[in-house]
């Protein structure tokens, strides 16, 4: 079995998708003496976690990111005719488990519900927590000390087993995060000054739509993305609690969401503008590389070069894997590949080579 | 109005020592614009900024002063020592135009009938107040309330304000939380200091209604939740020492503070908003302080 499954995707994403930073400009970082367009690690893996496609690939099994986790319990306390106080002492007790309670508050008696910090919680937990919360109105009683273990140390919520969680207060809970996703970066330099001085011809017409002439100039350019993605294999497996079958199902889904779906906020309806242009999929137990060292010389169009970014780009991707082959030995036991500009590889064809990976 | 680009002729800037010398001397250069013109009384707001295109059609190299003039009079179009270019300047604003916007500034505040530096008055205003939430006594220098802030029995409750003061800002609460005192102390201070200046540049009795911050979404990756933030930056807060008068005298050296100050605005009254760009904002226009460029977003 293949312990390790390496993504490497080249992305042209529009400027409307483009990770911003709190300024509104676009995020960047500097490579190989040069600036570049950058969408955070977070923002990608918060966009293929939250898109319709991974959800409906791996519906059912989908953890929740909450900090009200009390005030349901509450709810479902107080519906069923608990009294008030009983209610907000039992939730507030079952809530604890999963994070520090926020201060009591006079004003507001439920705040107390409420857990600082976001936890992160596997549908298996949350049946547990239902089940306790039945046993209790049934019983009409608080919970007792043995009921209060409801935190897992495997999981039935693959965004949890893939990309892992903290848990400040129960350490012991943390569960490995299985996937890594490296920040995706322009292959490319961008200018990021802005630019003030020609923009001045803009201001004295007056024009409304001032500003469209200077997209190319200001950063909002579209960039050519080099991202890159290593999955864990064996440690996703025992995230899962040795479930092989939806392990495979997660690493399916989440790799159809990497290169299918761009980073664009909640706007869907952009996915079929970001699909990758360019997928390299590497299976194997070799110590996984990321192959960004690729576009440490930026690529550029300069003069007659009779190749555009994508092209370059791909070249680049191709030298660097066999260059680290060569001089190390194979890299990878299996590769998969897909470049839309020479009509080679098939996404079914790559889902099952990632998902079966055997 | 004129508004120009000044920067070095490559000779110099690039293949003179005389290049370097400048570089090391910005004051010095600074004075030297004024050859731009012929007037004896500066009519005149400039700012410099060190070129940073990685593209060569811009002017100006990596690393290199390039200098913005707004100015009532054409400047010279060259000097032995400058490349200018020169545009006119005649904005149309709209109501509810939204503009990016850079400034650098010397913002004070009156206190006891001194001038004193904002940022600074802001952080002990903030130290006072962080104290007083928290039930430590409000008495004391600066160093004596942080003192107290990063050394007492109650560090929970100190944690807890600066996380509940932080959660409503740019740095989420989930993201600073386990962060040390200290580290927080310094986000929240920050956080303080950009609500004080925004009060300043936008709210300022002489320009209060001309113009507002504008706003914006920002997505908090790990909460899953979106908060409305200002479009608003303020960085590089510097000391810049005046060259003495009189160099027998003993007295301390003069200097005033800058900050730059970047975001975006909606032009709220047109008319008065280009005769604030004009005019400049407030204290030190002499030093390179308050022309504010602006270009639609």
């Amino acid at each position: 079995m293949s312990r390790f499954i390496q993504i490497h995707l080249l992305t042209a994403y529009p400027p409307a998708n483009l990770n911003r930073d709190d300024q509104g400009r676009p995020k960047t970082a500097k490579m190989g003496g040069v600036d570049r367009l950058r969408v955070s690690s977070q923002s990608l893996k918060r966009h293929w976690r939250t898109s319709e496609l991974f959800g409906q690939a791996v519906s059912g099994h989908l953890g929740t990111r909450t900090k009200r986790l009390g005030l349901g319990i509450y709810d479902r306390l107080t519906e069923a005719g608990i009294k008030d106080k009983n209610a907000l002492t039992w939730a507030a007790t079952i809530a604890g488990e999963f994070g520090k309670n926020k201060k009591a508050d006079k004003n507001d008696p439920l705040n107390e519900l409420e857990i600082e910090q976001l936890v992160h919680i596997g549908p298996d937990e949350q049946a547990q927590i239902d089940q306790l919360v039945a046993t209790l109105i049934e019983e009409q009683r608080a919970p007792e000390k043995g009921e209060l273990d409801l935190l897992r140390e495997t999981t039935s919520a693959v965004d949890i087993a893939l990309f892992g969680r903290m848990l400040a207060s129960k350490p012991a809970y943390n569960i490995e995060a299985a996937c890594q996703v490296a920040h995706a970066i322009s292959v490319h330099p961008v200018v990021i000054e802005d630019d003030y001085f020609t923009a001045v011809d803009d201001l004295n017409d007056g024009r409304e739509d001032a500003g469209s002439s200077h997209i190319g100039e200001t950063g909002f350019a579209a960039g050519l993305f080099y991202s890159y993605l290593c999955i864990n294999r064996e440690q996703l497996i025992e995230n899962l609690n040795g479930d092989a079958a939806l392990a495979n199902r997660a690493i399916a889904a989440l790799i159809e969401t990497a290169i299918k779906v761009p980073p664009s906020g909640k706007q869907n309806s952009f996915a079929h503008q970001g699909y990758a242009s360019y997928v390299l999929a590497e299976a194997g137990n070799q110590q996984p590389r990321s192959l960004s060292v690729s576009f440490l010389k930026p690529v550029e169009v300069r003069g007659l070069i009779d190749k555009d970014y994508l092209t370059q780009a791909v070249d680049a991707i191709r030298q660097q894997y066999q260059g680290f082959d060569q001089v190390y030995g194979p890299c990878a036991d299996r590769r998969y590949e897909i470049c839309v500009g020479e009509r080679l590889g098939a996404m079914g064809e790559l889902l099952d080579f990632v998902g079966g990976a055997e | 109005m004129y508004l120009s680009r000044v920067t070095l002729k490559p000779d110099i800037g690039q293949n003179s020592q005389l290049g370097r010398l400048l570089q090391s001397n910005t004051y010095g250069t600074h004075q030297l614009l004024w050859d731009l013109f012929d007037q004896e009384k500066r009519d005149f707001l400039y700012r410099e900024e060190v070129a940073k295109e990685q593209l060569k059609q811009h002017a100006g190299a990596k690393g290199e002063p390039v200098y913005y003039v707004l100015s009532v009079t054409r400047p010279r179009e060259s000097t032995p020592l400058f490349t200018v270019e020169s545009k006119e300047y005649r904005p149309q604003f709209q109501a509810g135009q939204r503009l990016s916007f850079c400034l650098t500034a010397n913002p004070v505040v009156t206190r006891d009938k001194k001038r004193c530096d904002l940022v600074m008055d802001e952080q002990l205003v903030f130290f006072r107040q962080a104290c007083k939430e928290i039930g430590l006594s409000c008495e004391g220098s600066k160093g004596d309330l942080k003192r107290r802030l990063m050394e007492n029995q109650r560090a929970s409750a100190v944690t807890d304000y600066l996380c509940s003061y932080l959660s409503q800002s740019r740095c989420f609460a989930d993201a600073v939380a386990g962060h040390s005192v200290d580290v927080l102390l310094g986000l929240a201070t920050q956080e303080a200091v950009s609500r004080r200046l925004i009060q300043w540049l936008a709210h300022n009795p002489s320009r209060d209604g001309l113009f507002s911050i504008a706003e914006q979404e920002v997505e908090d990756d790990d909460g899953d939740r979106e908060i409305t933030v200002p479009v608003f930056q303020w960085q590089r807060y510097r000391i810049h020492p005046l060259p003495q008068k009189d160099a027998s005298a003993r007295k301390q050296q003069a200097r005033f503070l800058s900050v730059d100050i970047s975001g975006e605005l909606i032009v709220k009254d047109p008319e008065g908003f280009l005769t604030m760009i004009n005019n400049g904002i407030g204290p030190a226009k002499a030093f390179g302080c308050g022309l504010m460029l602006i270009r639609p977003r």
